[in-house]
């Protein structure tokens, strides 16, 4: 007990505790936009095809989070548009088309890490290093999270009627490329953030079982943004307490909290209300 | 000021309109002209592939024409945005959406809060009004997932009344309904051109009885080019489409 007091006064775990709170709370929120878009599969390739950008960031402009969120950025945006050209160009469909992209992409962005010697780093972006956050990384963290809280509330009602119904939204007027567009910016900068925190494998987790959760408790999108960002900043704060008396890695402890508590509430709502 | 009072005084005019998917691609549309007031009702009637969904679609501003206009008092449409309510197929939406009735008619309002207004008692009147015609009070907080086919229909009349749109796009809104839906849905769209003094146009498969019955225009489409407007009355005299069509 002494120990973990003593670790609590240390100023890399408040950077840690507030990392969990604040990538928890904006992952969660970004949470219920995937689930009620129903493209966690995409967002799931997605977060693996982050690795060869990162590599190759890496091997051209060496280690730095402007050069990692640009080839974060890159690699998203490549796989993502280089899939849907096969999907139109052939009659294979976009999903399987993205399915192998992303793993033809993520064995050359592990090759190529391999060979620039960081095999250590290749785990901690797999699975992620909370500890390991230096102070501009929870800047970044800080940012992201305050522009995904300040958009998601401005654009409540657009987004939830294009949510809803696209038609309607582009009949009223509504700039539904834009809205998809930024959506997807929104989830890429969420991804990143957290990629140092849990890793590309877990933070589909922290970007998919908040929203999931809320989604069997209730009946209103409107409440699973807030909710989700509750369950994501809450499971992720409990389980930095969790994590250290257990000797247990964070990023799989906050991902095991928070498939305890949908397991949970799937229980209790009977598989929710449809 | 109530949309009754603009029964036989907004009229919507189509001058020449074709429209194609893409460019250089078959026109989907050839020549549609019609002129028609708030406070009536038109079907748009024809074989699959004959054009209903297509017009609806410009009509609705989410297809750009080639050329010809759409009029509303005068004023290109597209300007009005706002007084267009689209109500999709039944088959293009997500009815397992986590949303209450009430707040599927609350999406209404948008286009009048705009992004930043918060609701206020005036928009909630609006909403309970729009509710309370469409008999959904007691259905209000249910989740739309939980509704019958008509319900979910008068869940978007709804949202439409709670807009205050004057002009209505409906597309195939009878598929899927039993009878005594199409009755009802027939006859709340009979009353919203009347009574509230809506324009309702709506892409129908129905026969020409039941066509008559909902209906007191009618406009007949074939492979894009149209061909009779006028009273539903003498819709059965029209020349018959090239194609099988439902009307026929």
């Amino acid at each position: 007990m002494n120990d973990f007091l003593q670790f609590l006064s240390e100023p890399i775990a408040q950077r840690s505790l507030w990392a969990c709170a604040v990538i928890g709370a904006a992952d969660g929120l970004m949470s219920a936009l995937i689930v009620l878009r129903r493209s966690s599969l995409q967002i799931g390739t997605l977060s693996c095809a982050l690795l060869p950008g990162l590599a190759l960031a890496i091997l051209l402009f060496g280690l730095g989070e402007w050069s990692l969120l640009l080839g974060a950025l890159a690699a998203a945006l490549l796989v993502g548009l280089s899939s849907l050209f096969v999907a139109r160009c052939s009659v294979v469909d976009a999903d399987t088309a993205l399915s192998l992209i992303h793993s033809a992409a993520f064995a050359l962005g592990y090759l190529i890490l391999l060979a620039l010697g960081l095999q250590q780093k290749v785990d901690d972006w797999l699975f992620g290093n909370i500890l390991s956050m230096s102070n501009a990384d929870l800047c970044v963290a800080f940012v992201v999270a305050a522009l995904t809280f300040i958009l998601l509330t401005l654009f409540r009602r657009p987004l939830l009627l294009w949510l809803f119904d696209p038609i309607a939204a582009a009949a009223l007027g509504l700039p539904t490329r834009a809205l998809s567009y930024g959506a997807f910016a929104l989830i890429i900068l969420a991804l990143v953030s957290s990629l140092q925190a849990v890793g590309s494998f877990l933070s589909l987790g922290l970007l998919v079982i908040p929203g999931a959760t809320m989604r069997l408790l209730t009946r209103r999108a409107q409440l699973m943004f807030p909710g989700a960002a509750v369950i994501g900043c809450s499971c992720s704060v409990l389980a930095f307490f969790l994590s250290f008396p257990l000797g247990w890695h964070l990023g799989a402890t906050i991902i095991l909290l928070l498939a305890l508590v949908f397991l949970l509430s799937f229980l209790f709502s009977r598989g929710g209300s449809k | 000021m109530p949309a009754s009072h603009h029964t036989g005084t907004h009229e919507l005019r189509v001058e020449n309109l074709c429209a194609a998917y893409g460019r250089g691609a078959e026109p989907a549309l050839r020549g549609i002209s019609f002129s028609i007031t708030c406070g009536h009702t038109m079907a748009l009637v024809g074989s699959n592939g004959a054009g209903k969904s297509t017009l609806l679609s410009v009509l609705a501003g989410l297809l750009q024409s080639s050329s010809g206009s759409v009029l509303w008092n005068g004023s290109p449409l597209r300007d009005a945005r706002h007084e267009v309510a689209y109500l999709p197929q039944r088959s293009g939406i997500d009815w397992s959406f986590p949303i209450t009735v009430r707040g599927v008619v609350e999406l209404g309002r948008f286009p009048s809060l705009g992004l930043l207004r918060a609701a206020g008692e005036e928009d909630e009147r609006i909403v309970q009004h729009a509710l309370e015609c469409m008999q959904l009070l007691p259905l209000q907080e249910r989740p739309i997932s939980q509704l019958s086919g008509g319900q979910q229909q008068r869940t978007f009349l709804a949202r439409a009344l709670a807009q205050q749109a004057h002009v209505l796009l409906l597309d195939e809104p009878f598929t899927g309904l039993d009878i005594p839906g199409v009755r009802a849905l027939g006859d709340l769209l009979h009353r919203m051109a009347r009574e509230e003094g809506r324009l309702v146009i709506a892409a129908c498969h129905d026969t020409p009885e039941e066509i008559a019955r909902v209906f007191d225009h009618a406009l007949l489409l074939d492979a894009g080019e149209q061909l009779f407007f006028g009273p539903c009355a003498q819709l059965l005299s029209a020349p018959a489409p090239s194609s099988p069509s439902p009307a026929a």
